[in-house]
């Protein structure tokens, strides 16, 4: 992990009253989609402020995932998203980082790490020679992931936990206004959960992003995250404080 | 055209010394890095069943081009691929089976729909050329249409194929950076359809899909990296299509099915270099 980006486990909340270019308030309202007859989410509402982590928590296929690829366009909806900086004026398409939840790749892909950066930087194509420039983003955006040292290996060749934090790198390149998380750190064991979640609640503090992620483990995003949005299979939308958070007796009152 | 035929004849190559052979010698150098560009990306999005299908497809642009009676069938045969490949990504897209089981369903019916056809007409015997295609009678006028897709390739590949790639690589990504997938896919399918179609005169149905898969396969078993994958695969299309067609001159075997055979060995080859390596 870089040294620069030593992180509090609890960070205070962000302040948007800073002036602010980007955006700053993301208002979703009366959202609702449906995959053919069946209704997946209907009418939520919340608000998320830039500079502020929230966790998405909820039961199997109650559109934890669906919410999330609203955001990015990959599902039609019903209802708005609007994006608004400082100034309450609307943003139009901000940039958006996106760490999806299955890397169904091939896993003898010939791309490099730094292959993934040139992909998916300007400049010129992977195939000629990697400019400097995006060598030094790769390095600057992999080191705030702790990642520096998976630049040249192929992804292919990543462990889980690797692969999560190069995605995260990836996703801040170029860099986004906006950061969405789809169970990142699936299958990672305890202390590489923590090393992610310190690593996501530094970008809040640091650039001021909003950070939506997904997570099935409410119990350990709540110390990260400042904002809690449980989503139950009965369509019931809870918006709750970290601290309101007591992730045993939220599944089973639902579920009751 | 007879300044590059000098130049040829210059070079005193004895296999040189006919116009089909210089013909075919200046189609490889086009055609070989066409392909392997080409397959690079079948390869990594995991296209080559996909690729073989818009294969499959040329013969029914045939039969209806046959059908219809329009001039020369290429351009049926063009018109359809084209139709075809959009047609395939919109239902892989749209159906919730599985891509393999959606391609077997349009390789099937564009295959009966061309025999069915054939039959109509007296059989299929009288255009079994398409299947077996035939480098050596590619002509200058081809040649000059070879140029053409060539460059429109090489533009494509220069300022398009991040996208390409990125989509290939995830479509979700791709969506939340403002690429649309389904139009990027089809940017490509058609490319490949028309290069496809183009091709299949002169490398026949049954063979295309070879030249398309293998450089890219065996670049891929030896490569470190995108950089190297893409210049291996052109490399080893350039050498296997010119090995080929000499050793198709020298032992009066078919030029396409020699290329394909030296271009299995150099895949073995790179097969057993990355288990010697493991």
């Amino acid at each position: 992990m870089n040294k620069d980006i030593e992180i509090n486990e609890k960070t205070e909340k962000a302040d948007c009253s800073i002036e602010h270019k980007g955006v700053c308030h993301i208002n979703v309202d009366s959202l609702s989609i449906s995959y053919g007859k069946k209704k997946v989410l209907s009418d939520i509402n919340f608000k998320i402020q830039c500079g502020q982590v929230v966790a998405i928590g909820g039961h199997n296929g109650a559109g934890k995932t669906t919410l999330l690829k609203a955001i990015i366009g990959a599902t039609p909806y019903s209802g708005k998203i609007t994006y608004l900086d400082s100034q309450g004026n609307k943003v139009e398409a901000p940039p958006i980082g996106y760490v999806p939840q299955v890397m169904d790749f091939d896993r003898l892909s010939p791309f490099s790490v730094l292959d993934m950066f040139a992909c998916f930087s300007k400049g010129t194509p992977p195939w000629f020679k990697t400019s400097e420039k995006t060598k030094a983003i790769a390095k600057e955006r992999l080191q705030m992931v702790g990642a520096e040292h998976l630049m040249k290996r192929k992804i292919g060749f990543l462990s889980g936990g690797e692969l999560q934090r190069v995605m995260l790198a990836l996703a801040l390149t170029p860099m986004p206004q906006i950061l969405l998380l789809d169970e990142p750190v699936a299958g990672v064991d305890i202390a590489g959960k923590k090393q992610f979640y310190k690593i996501v609640s530094g970008l809040r503090e640091h650039l001021h992003m909003s950070i939506i992620m997904v997570t099935h483990e409410l119990s350990i995003a709540k110390e990260y995250a400042d904002k809690i949005i449980f989503l139950s299979d009965n369509g019931e939308v809870l918006v709750l404080e970290p601290d309101e958070v007591d992730e045993q007796k939220l599944y089973k009152e639902i579920e009751g | 055209m007879q300044s590059i035929y000098n130049v040829l004849n210059s070079t005193g190559l004895e296999f040189l010394q006919y116009d089909f052979m210089k013909n075919a010698f200046l189609a490889i150098l086009l055609l070989s890095p066409l392909f392997a560009f080409m397959g690079t990306i079948v390869v990594n999005n995991r296209l080559a069943f996909f690729s073989d299908s818009i294969g499959h497809s040329a013969l029914t642009g045939i039969a209806l081009g046959v059908l219809i009676g329009v001039g020369s069938p290429v351009w049926s045969l063009l018109l359809f691929a084209i139709l075809y490949a959009v047609l395939l990504v919109i239902v892989k897209t749209k159906s919730l089976s599985s891509v393999d089981t959606t391609i077997g369903v349009f390789s099937s019916i564009a295959l009966a729909l061309s025999i069915a056809i054939f039959s109509t007409m007296g059989g299929i015997n009288k255009y079994t050329s398409y299947l077996i295609g035939s480098l050596l009678s590619i002509t200058p006028n081809d040649l000059m249409l070879l140029v053409i897709v060539f460059i429109i390739v090489m533009a494509y590949w220069m300022f398009y194929l991040k996208k390409v790639f990125i989509v290939g690589f995830n479509a979700d990504i791709a969506k939340s950076r403002g690429i649309n997938p389904i139009i990027t896919e089809m940017t490509y399918t058609v490319l490949l359809a028309v290069v496809v179609a183009l091709s299949i005169q002169w490398v026949g149905i049954l063979l295309i899909n070879s030249l398309l898969v293998l450089p890219a396969a065996a670049a891929r078993n030896i490569s470190k990296g995108i950089r190297q994958y893409t210049w291996i695969s052109v490399l080893i299309a350039l050498l296997g299509g010119l090995i080929g067609l000499v050793a198709a001159y020298y032992f009066g075997t078919a030029a396409g099915a020699t290329i394909v055979l030296v271009l299995a060995v150099f895949y073995c080859l790179s097969f057993l270099f990355k288990k010697a390596n493991e």
